[in-house]
This record gives structure tokens, sequence and C-alpha cells, in this order.
């Protein structure tokens, strides 16, 4: 009985539904079209933009290709540059060490034989006296040994000779603690 | 079938509409706006590639029009001077007599140093750690002063084309000098590849500048 009576009221709450899930729906189909078309449109507007980026890089590498002698030659320069520093940067120091250590040898003792490479330099000196030779070793050896920029590893007396006017004295320099070793 | 279905139909034709709209708009969503968005970023990626790309050309040009035809052509001279582009034994030759004459050293002889000649070999021998190739020059010296050659070594380092000393030996009077001397031919590839001129740096002015006070002092 009960039942009968309240016939009318779920037809009603259920069109007011229906109409919810229709508007919702439609809300719902409208917003997503409308980002979809937003989204074509913005990027339509990019495109255009990088035509327009192409165009205008296309004109600026027009203009360097009219300068394109002076471009290759500024190439070649900083390309030939960076290579000639290089070298310089990583010379073998035969010459700089073998300069350093022979200017250090007084002017009583003269120099009669080199061997330099970049590991080791022998030296061949002569001097009638035999004090100079030993104030060499005693001063001018321990002036070697301090200076680091040399970077001499150790210094030997590899002979002492006397020949018929003047003594031959032989030392050795080492650079590298390989040449030390050998 | 119709009568089979017509029950349904008038049952629950208000949800068609809805249901229909809400597949379409998951359609839009997933085959239309999704790619779109990827459609999007990559653009937006292409865009600041070719904005990039623009500000070094515009760099690039500034560099090349400030620049001096004259200046470029000396630098460019002192370079090839300083590195040829393949062994040269001229320049060598022209190198070892000015470093004798201003170290006082009589040139008794040279000798350079080639490859093997059986055997092909994957890294060359004339070719250092600095990845530069170089020529061998053995040179013969005459003097009566041992100072002379090493001032001789000195004179040669400081010449054009670019070379290092080995090894010096000297024995009375005679002494002998092995020498690399440095070249190196052109990258095409790489001078085509590149776009971007930038000016030289302080410490380039400065071997140029000192490769032109070698070049002077000869």
């Amino acid at each position: 009985m009960k039942d009968d009576i309240n016939l009318i009221t779920p037809r009603k709450i259920t069109k007011s539904a229906i109409r919810k899930i229709v508007l919702t729906s439609f809300i719902v189909f409208g917003s997503v079209f409308a980002i979809t078309v937003a989204a074509f449109f913005y990027t339509f507007f990019l495109h255009s933009t990088s035509s327009s980026l192409d165009a205008q890089s296309k004109t600026i590498q027009l203009s360097i290709s009219g300068l394109g002698d002076r471009r290759e030659k500024t190439i070649i320069i900083k390309d030939r540059l960076t290579n000639i520093q290089k070298i310089l940067n990583n010379l073998k120091k035969v010459e700089s060490n073998t300069s350093s250590i022979v200017s250090e040898i007084p002017k009583g003792i003269v120099v009669v034989g080199v061997n330099a490479d970049d590991q080791k330099i022998t030296l061949r000196l002569s001097s009638p006296s035999l004090n100079e030779l030993d104030l060499l070793t005693q001063d001018t050896m321990l002036k070697f040994a301090k200076n680091s920029k040399l970077g001499i590893k150790k210094i030997d007396s590899s002979s002492l000779s006397v020949a018929k006017d003047a003594y031959r004295l032989t030392l050795d320099f080492f650079f590298t603690s390989k040449a030390v070793k050998k | 079938m119709q009568k089979m279905l017509a029950p349904y139909y008038s049952k629950y034709k208000q949800y068609i509409l809805p249901i229909v709209l809400i597949c379409v708009s998951f359609f839009i969503i997933f085959k239309v706006f999704l790619p779109e968005l990827t459609s999007i970023s990559e653009e937006k990626r292409t865009i600041e590639t070719q904005k990039m790309e623009i500000e070094t050309l515009k760099k690039t040009f500034q560099v090349l029009s400030s620049q001096d035809d004259t200046k470029i052509g000396d630098d460019l001279k002192i370079v090839k001077l300083a590195l040829p582009t393949s062994k040269d034994p001229s320049a060598v030759f022209q190198a070892m007599v000015s470093a004798a004459e201003k170290s006082k050293v009589e040139l008794k002889q040279y000798s350079f140093k080639v490859g093997n000649i059986y055997g092909k070999q994957v890294n060359s021998p004339n070719s250092d750690k600095k990845g530069i190739p170089f020529l061998t020059v053995l040179i013969r010296l005459s003097s009566p002063d041992a100072q002379s050659f090493i001032r001789f070594a000195s004179e040669i380092q400081k010449g054009m084309p670019i070379s290092e000393v080995n090894n010096i030996n000297i024995q009375g009077s005679s002494g002998t000098l092995e020498v690399n001397f440095y070249y190196k031919p052109y990258d095409l590839t790489v001078l085509a590849k590149q776009n971007k001129v930038i000016p030289l740096s302080a410490s380039e002015e400065k071997i140029l500048e000192q490769l032109k006070e070698w070049e002077g002092s000869k």
C-alpha cells in the first residue's frame, strides 16, 4: 500500500539524475573539444614561429656566406694556433735543461762533450785545476739539486780521470725515475 | 531482433547520448589531444634549438664583420709558416741555416729520417702523443765552442717551422742534434662542419705575437 502511494516519486528522481548525466557529458565533451581546438591553434602558432626563425637563420647564413673567405681563414688560424699551443706546451726540455746546466759551469772549466735527451744529460768536463772541479761538485751541484724548476732526480759523478794536461770529469744528471733505475 | 532490443531501447534511450559523448571525448583525448601535446613539445624543442643557432650565427657574423682582411692575411701567413700543412724540407733547411748563422756554428750535414719501408703501420712512428705529425732531421754541426751547439738548439726551437730538440750529442768540436719539425695537414671535414667562429683568445694572441717576434728576428 505504501509502495503504491510512492509510485510517482522515484520517476522524478531518475529524470533529474539523467538530466545531470546528460549535462555533465555535454560539459566534458565541450571542454575536451575546446582544449583540443586550442591545442591545434597553439601548434599552428608554433609552426609559424619556427618558419620565421628558419627564415631568419637563412638570412644570417646568406650574410655569412658573403664573408666565406674570412670565415675559412679565421677557422684555419684558430685551428693552427690550437695545435701550435699544444706543441709549445709539451715541448721536451732537452735544450732548456742543457742550457740551464751548461750556463752554471764556471769559465775555468771547459765543456768537452754533452749527451742530452729528455731523460738524462751527461756532461764531460775538463779543467787543468782539480780544485775547480772540486768546487763544481760541491757548490754548483748543490745549486742544481736545490733548483726544483730543473726537475733533476739525481746527479752522479760517473768518472774522474787525468789526461796529459787536464783533469776530466763526467757528470750525469737524471731527470726521470726511469733513467735513475737503469 | 528489433522486437528483442525494443524494450531495452525504450528503457535506456536517455543514456545513449551521454555515453556517446563520453566515448567521443575519450577518443579525442587519446587519439587527437595527447599526440598533439607531443607534437607541441617537439616543436618547442625545435624552436629552442633554432634560437640558439641564430644566436651563434649572429655572433659569428659579428666576429667576421669586425675583422680586418690584412690582419687575417698576416696571421694566416705566420701560422702556416709555424705549422706547415705538409713536410717542407726547404723551410726546414732555411731554419737550420738561420740558426747556424745566429749561433756561429758550421752546418756540416743533415739527413731526414723517413718512415719504415716495409709493412704498414697503424700508428705512424712520426706522430707523437700530441697527435701532430713531424719530420725528424739529424743535423751535424761543427764549432770550436761546445756552448754554441746549445745556442743552435735554442735558436732552432725559436724558428719556423715549430721544432723540438730530441737529443744533443757533442764531442769536442763536432755536434749532432736530432730535431723534430712539426707539420699538420688541413682536416677539411672539421673545417666544413664548423659553423661557429669565435675571436682569438688572449693566449692565442700571445702565441701569435711570439711567432711574429721569432719570424721578425730572422
